[in-house]
């Protein structure tokens, strides 16, 4: 916990450091590529790129303390409220897709965890294996080739106001899949652990039926290890989130973030990763809290 | 004297379990009907990229106006794409940049991991600490994001796709080398070579790093798979491998723009990169279940 801090420190400066270094200048992007000599200096003290590098990162860090991520250097807009304006559709991809993987994932899970050789069994590890091989970014590809191009069901993209959650049905499902292949193989496992347990073989003992001691005594037991994961791999749902909203154009902080890498716009590119940053670091620690409520025995 | 009775049966015990667990990995591999496949997958796709230039029937980069969007056909068995290029061929060609990186990425991560999470593991206090800490952080950065700065700051090309995607492996194996480290470091033949008077280098070279092997090698074919998609995810967002040079992520992306008019571009390459990453996840698991007893299930 005490972690969180230090690893947001870490980031900043790690962003910092990195767009600092990109080639190409922001000058030149903003008033064309043979800019005077004066014109040059005068605009590298207006946006502060005349001091050190050092004092650059703590005159911004400070800035972003009072919430003030400073303006994009080519639109001139406040880059919080960017991010701020694009933050919902990420969040609600995100959300969507982490609801289709548990609803798929455990479900899947708990029917082959439960009767494991089975027909679902079998069937699932080949969809969980399929799952994981396919990439997000192909899976969204794929999706759009068959709703959106052959049965026109879903838009193949564009955004909320355009289409409303309408917009998100196949972006989430691409995202989600992934992520539930893994929820699933997670939940099986964890099943199948739980099952050799001592007191399930007392409940078992003492006369329950199958089905009490399966869903009172197994499944909530089976699930704090798959809590575990889907904290650890909600960092890479919110990645995942970048690149899917570029397949589906969809206006989030991941067509806000490769756009303003592709024009240089520092202080929007900063802003932006720092934001992904603080969210993961949150669910990470979301998790952690997490765990003491579902477990008492954890303390943190 | 005293050196041969400590190192001799030791040795011998560890050639006993090293033949037998030779033996356990083939039977195994060849049980399992999915890492047989994966196996033959990932050997094929290998092949197919180091042959490249034999097997490929046409020029990757022929461009022929005349053959644009060509249907698949005897001579052109995945057609042909915008500028009339030989779809199996930029396929082919793309197996080779794409393994290239992913290969050179896994070996750039598990060096620089293995070397960082040995020393940590090895000297544990402060070194551990600011080791681990600094992978921490690593691991709380969104990987592609980390990726997309990367590559934005070095510029797109191969070598530096392998460097940059390398860099984001490193926590993994850090923390596998470390735990496996603290293992193998309490062990008795580590505190007699100790004892011997060995260097902490030799020590961690001869002693240390050949013992924690397994659990590397199972974490090295896992990578493999994300190395390809993390490649193609980046090649997809234009940060990747720069057209002409084909790889399946840039393929694919290629192939976007025509999703409409001519599907089996984006399709085609898009069903051989699935292939060829659930080959290795398969071998990959495979190989964990024989390598790694606690996973087996």
């Amino acid at each position: 916990m005490a972690l969180a801090v230090p690893v947001l420190l870490g980031c900043s400066v790690l962003v910092f450091l990195l767009i600092h270094f990109a080639p190409g200048d922001p000058i030149t992007s903003l008033i064309g590529v043979y800019p005077s000599v004066d014109q040059v200096a005068i605009m590298r003290h207006q946006l502060g790129l005349d001091q050190p590098l050092p004092i650059q990162y703590l005159l911004w860090l400070g800035r972003v303390l009072h919430g003030d991520l400073g303006t994009s250097l080519l639109t001139h807009t406040s880059v919080a409220s960017s991010i701020l304006q694009r933050l919902p559709t990420t969040l609600l991809l995100t959300a969507m897709s982490m609801a289709w993987a548990l609803l798929i994932g455990i479900t899947l899970g708990i029917a082959s965890g439960f009767r494991r050789g089975g027909f679902i069994d079998t069937v699932s590890r080949v969809l969980s294996i399929i799952g994981i091989s396919v990439p997000p970014f192909l899976a969204g590809i794929i999706l759009i080739l068959i709703f959106s191009v052959q049965l026109n069901l879903f838009p193949p993209g564009g955004s909320l106001d355009q289409y409303g959650l309408l917009a998100l049905v196949l972006p989430s499902l691409a995202l989600g899949i992934e992520y539930a292949a893994v929820v699933l193989r997670f939940t099986r496992a964890s099943i199948l652990e739980v099952l050799e347990q001592g007191y399930i073989r007392t409940a078992r003992a003492k006369g329950l039926t199958p089905r009490a001691v399966e869903y009172r005594h197994a499944f909530g037991n089976a699930l704090l290890p798959v809590l575990t994961v889907v904290g650890l791999r909600t960092g890479t749902l919110l990645s995942g989130a970048l690149v899917t909203e570029n397949v589906f154009s969809l206006p989030g902080l991941g067509t806000l973030l490769t756009g303003a890498i592709g024009l240089r716009d520092y202080p929007l590119v900063l802003g932006t990763t720092l934001v992904m940053a603080f969210m993961v670091v949150a669910v990470n620690l979301a998790v952690d809290l997490a765990y003491g409520l579902i477990d008492p025995r954890i303390k943190l | 004297m005293s050196q041969s009775v400590i190192d001799e049966p030791i040795s011998v015990s560890r050639a006993q379990v090293r033949s037998q667990r030779h033996n356990a990995w083939f039977e195994l591999i060849l049980r399992s009907p999915a890492s047989m496949a994966g196996l033959l997958i990932a050997i094929a796709a290998i092949g197919i990229g180091l042959f490249a230039n034999i097997l490929a029937p046409h020029d990757y980069a022929a461009v022929d106006v005349t053959q644009r969007f060509l249907p698949p056909s005897l001579g052109h068995p995945f057609g042909t794409d915008e500028f009339g290029r030989d779809l199996l061929s930029r396929v082919i060609f793309g197996a080779r940049t794409s393994l290239i990186v992913a290969l050179s990425s896994t070996l750039v991560g598990a060096t620089l991991g293995v070397v960082l999470g040995v020393t940590a593991g090895y000297f544990g206090r402060a070194s551990d600490e600011a080791i681990m800490r600094l992978m921490d952080i690593m691991l709380a950065f969104p990987s592609i994001v980390l990726g997309i700065a990367l590559a934005t700051v070095l510029g797109p090309s191969i070598s530096n796709l392998a460097l940059i995607i390398g860099f984001i492996q490193i926590p993994a194996f850090a923390r596998v080398a470390r735990s496996s480290t603290l293992v193998v470091k309490a062990q008795e033949y580590v505190v007699a070579a100790r004892t011997l008077g060995q260097s902490n280098a030799g020590i961690m070279i001869r002693h240390v790093v050949p013992n924690i092997l397994g659990p590397l090698v199972v974490l090295a074919s896992l990578t493999v798979p994300g190395a390809i998609v993390t490649e193609a995810a980046l090649s997809f967002l234009g940060l990747g491998v720069q057209p002409p040079t084909p790889s399946w992520g840039n393929l694919v992306f290629d192939g976007t723009r025509f999703i409409y008019s001519y599907p089996l571009l984006v399709a085609l390459p898009g069903i051989v990169l699935s292939i060829a990453v659930l080959g290795f996840n398969l071998l990959g698991d495979g190989l964990r279940d024989v390598l790694d007893p606690r996973s087996r299930r």
